[in-house]
């Protein structure tokens, strides 16, 4: 199953693309596998930017001891937060856009 | 003792050529703080209402605030207020750089333009020394000739010139002020209103400090704004990529102003994109005086028909340029936003007044006969460059364009239903259909008509977590939801009030140094008063309350806060915010009941008014039969 | 510490935070003019050149001082002035290649960077680290970014 992601400003910096077609096993993937997938493709400096450790979602506030951004994780430009977060599920050609 | 607050107001009658100093009294800096809060209660207090904002009748104020000069972070702002030409309502434009601070080094906090000189003149500040000096020789030039000349003339390059182009010279009804060549206090016709006064510019030099009550608060207060700035989800995106980084934010949204307001989301926009603009145009990063953020940066484009070299080609020049004509030559919108700096001309009303000529030719309504034989296809960026060049100069079809866009709707037969105007000013680059609070409801109730930036309700689109904890509701921070959406809008506008009137950038206190507590304290250490966080709400309010009644002595009704046509009717056709359209009615019930004002004719009330301290002003509107009941 | 500022012109913005922070730690008044370090600016020659006093080994402002009130202290690597000497002639100000030596308007006395003692304040406050403070001693991670950029 594939998604379109789109690497905007931090994550333009972090993956030097704009945007690029993930291919993702699972029959029913979630924001949580695209990230694990990506975390594979870009390391785990992409994974720690997208999700805090300490609440197990993403990273919505700055963490300012840990000099950690926010960041949004939007699926075909609505925000994360609205949907099912992590587990929001993802279906043939959406879109997800990271930006931080 | 008396710390931070400006000393001095100047006023300036050009038609007799006499300039008075008098105090600036400490009291009026209580109750309105500075820059866009004592500008408006000068306006109101001394403005004839009804009267045609180009004539000699109205009044221009520049005003800086007690935040200027100092380490306050971003705290080069200035703003200049009238009657505009563009709405005939409440007029008023905030610019940065590095020129307010050089105002308040002279010791002035306001100077107030009075009539009309009887041939052009400039002011030259030189601290205590202020004249009128003739600018006949500078008549006629762009922005940045008159700047050189100015500089090379009085002989310091430290001085820093505030001045009008062509556009304001030929009264462009969207002509703006410009300093430093390419900061401009943009938006409603503040550049005509100098040009209607024969004033081509102002020269400043200022050479002395601003004491501050605590300075130990204050290096505290910087350090801790830089961190929380730092930190900011906006952050990398302004310091990195400047305000060109919202491009690819809002296009991502579906919620960039598109066709004239066809469309909200545009493929081709990638081609504009913040990242796209950092890698082919910036050289330099630059910043406002004293400002973390830097959202600013010299673009150069090396070669070909659009070479130029500028500074601040931001996301509302992009869009208005770009994607709002069905222009993607990144190229042709950097040279387009050089020319207008020069030229002296608003780009977000210019861009605007473009698209809206060309979808009048998509539609048939204007043809070559009516534009000189200029082609207003979609993208034609020929075309967006030569309007520019037109409009300055009030040549031929630019006439027309230079009207504005409601004045061209009233002419263009059946071109009402998409002209892109709140109150007789064109709409900024977000859509303000995908975003319901930022731009559904802070447009349409602006005091200055089609605007951004009176209410900028970021957190209405951005951080759930704290709109819960401000707002009792994570829904307020819903872009798509209509909920608490009034207080969103109001809570956004008494802060945005606050911070144009001590005058620092709303870039920084968008989302970082947003809170009352945090201006408080900032407040605090400048002037050694101890004000809390209600009290910072209050002056805002109080602000808003008086550029509401301003507006309401002119004639506003409930009526004009309201959104064109399309915004209200035809839903964004594609894109991520497909189907959306404003849902105003609810919104603007809740907000004008927060604000205590009239459901029915948006009329303040009594009670309001004599709450904040503006009896007199209760008084005004009641003897004129426009006080709620 | 000993040490020294170092500018990196590519990122210097040109906010002049340096020149305030600068004022308002030396004479407690927001005050470029007063300001021990300050930005010359061109835009768009695209030049941001902040001018502070390089702490030379052996200073042209001392050498042309007429009273020895200038001079290179080696245990603080400063170049200090002693004002109980100085009869304010200026002549440091024209000797300096720099440009670092200015008069206080306020004062009338010559005015250069003392580093703050040794924590100089427009490092800290500079949010883009345009200006740092190398300890002398530890200069080697700045020569090697310099050599890397030939």
């Amino acid at each position: 199953m594939k998604v379109e992601v789109r690497y905007l400003l931090m994550f333009h910096r972090l993956t030097g693309k704009t945007k690029e077609i993930i291919e993702l096993e699972q029959s029913n993937p979630t924001v949580r596998d695209l990230i694990s997938k990506l975390g594979q493709i870009y390391g785990q400096q992409i994974v720690d930017a997208l999700i805090d450790p300490k609440t197990g979602d993403v990273r919505y506030t700055p963490d300012l001891k840990e000099n950690k951004k926010a960041v949004r994780i939007l699926v075909n430009g609505r925000m994360t937060w609205w949907l099912n977060g992590l587990d929001t599920k993802l279906k043939e050609g959406d879109v997800v856009q990271l930006f931080g | 003792m008396r710390y931070a607050i400006p000393e001095y107001i100047l006023r300036v009658d050009l038609s007799k050529q006499k300039i008075v100093k008098e105090p600036l009294p400490e009291k009026l800096a209580r109750n309105f703080l500075g820059g866009r809060g004592i500008n408006a209660k000068i306006l109101y207090d001394e403005l004839k209402p009804g009267i045609d904002p180009l004539s000699p009748e109205n009044i221009l104020v520049f005003g800086v605030g007690p935040a200027t000069g100092t380490l306050a972070p971003a705290s080069g702002r200035y703003n200049v207020s009238a009657k505009s030409p563009l709405t005939n309502f409440f007029g008023d434009a905030n610019s940065g750089g590095h020129w307010a601070p050089e105002l308040r080094y002279a010791g002035y906090g306001h100077i107030v333009f009075y009539g009309r000189a009887n041939k052009p003149v400039y002011l030259w500040i030189d601290d205590d020394k202020v004249e009128l000096r003739d600018a006949s020789h500078l008549w006629g030039k762009d922005t940045w000739e008159t700047e050189d000349m100015l500089i090379e003339e009085l002989g310091d390059p430290e001085v820093k010139v505030a001045c009008i182009g062509p556009a304001g010279e030929n009264l462009v009804r969207f002509a703006c002020v410009i300093n430093e060549k390419s900061r401009a206090a943009g938006r409603t016709g503040m550049g005509a209103v100098m040009g209607s006064k024969n004033l081509k510019a102002i020269a400043v030099r200022g050479t002395k400090g601003v004491e501050v009550a605590d300075v130990e608060a204050l290096l505290n207060f910087r350090e801790e704004a830089n961190k929380l700035i730092a930190n900011d989800l906006f952050y990398e995106l302004y310091s990195r990529y400047g305000t060109a980084g919202l491009t690819t934010i809002y296009n991502e949204f579906g919620a960039c102003t598109a066709f004239n307001s066809k469309e909200a989301y545009w493929e081709n926009a990638e081609k504009l994109y913040g990242e796209v603009f950092e890698e082919k145009l910036t050289v330099h990063i630059t910043a406002c005086f004293s400002c973390p953020l830097h959202c600013s940066r010299v673009y150069k484009v090396k070669s070909g028909p659009y070479a130029c070299i500028g500074e601040s080609c931001e996301f509302e020049n992009i869009v208005a340029y770009g994607t709002r004509c069905g222009n993607d030559n990144l190229e042709s919108v950097a040279y387009a936003s050089t020319l207008a700096d020069k030229l002296g001309i608003d780009t977000i009303s210019s861009g605007a007044v473009i698209a809206f000529a060309m979808e009048c030719w998509e539609k048939g309504l204007i043809t070559e006969k009516d534009t000189g034989g200029l082609d207003y296809s979609w993208g034609n960026t020929d075309v967006i460059i030569e309007s520019l060049k037109l409009i300055a100069q009030r040549k031929g079809f630019g006439n027309l364009l230079a009207e504005g866009v409601k004045r061209m709707s009233e002419r263009i037969k059946g071109s009402e239903k998409f002209a892109i105007h709140i109150k007789g000013m064109e709409t900024p680059a977000v859509d303000p259909r995908a975003v319901q609070g930022y731009g559904g409801l802070g447009y349409a109730v602006a005091s200055r008509g089609g605007d951004h930036l009176r209410a900028l309700a970021a957190l209405g689109y951005s951080l759930p977590k704290r709109a819960k904890e401000l707002f009792g509701t994570d829904k307020a921070a819903d872009r798509f939801s209509t909920i608490a959406k009034g207080a969103v809008v109001k809570f956004h506008e008494e802060m945005r009030a606050v911070t144009d009137a001590i005058e620092i950038c709303k870039y920084i206190t968008r989302t970082a140094l947003l809170l009352p507590e945090t201006i408080a304290k900032l407040i605090n250490a400048l002037t050694g008063w101890e004000i809390d966080k209600q009290e910072v709400l209050r002056i805002g309010e109080r602000i808003v309350n008086l550029e509401r009644a301003f507006n309401i002595r002119e004639g506003l009704t409930r009526k004009d806060d309201t959104q064109p046509e399309r915004m209200l009717k035809e839903p964004i056709p594609r894109g991520p915010s497909k189907g959306c359209v404003v849902q105003l009615e609810p919104m603007l019930k809740e907000y004008y009941t927060l604000r205590g004002w009239d459901l029915e004719t948006g009329y303040p009330k009594k009670e309001k008014l004599v709450e904040l301290g503006l009896d007199y002003v209760a008084n005004d509107l009641e003897k004129l039969g426009k006080l709620a009941k | 510490m000993k040490g020294y500022l170092h500018v990196d012109l590519d990122k210097c913005t040109g906010c002049r935070t340096c020149e305030i922070v600068c004022s308002l730690v030396h004479t407690g008044e927001n005050n470029p003019m007063r300001a021990r370090i300050y930005v010359i600016r061109n835009k768009f020659g695209v030049e941001m050149r902040p001018v502070y006093c390089r702490q030379c080994a052996r200073p042209p402002c001392a050498e042309n001082c007429p009273t020895d009130a200038i001079h290179y202290d080696e245990e603080r690597a400063m170049v200090l002035i002693d004002y109980d000497k100085c009869i304010g002639c200026k002549i440091c100000v024209q000797s300096c290649p720099f440009g670092a030596m200015k008069v206080d308007p306020v004062t009338g006395q010559v005015i250069k960077c003392d580093l703050c003692g040794g924590d100089p304040q427009c490092v800290k406050y500079c949010i883009d680290h345009a200006i740092t403070f190398i300890p002398i001693g530890k200069q080697e991670k700045v020569i090697r970014s310099a050599v890397s950029k030939l």
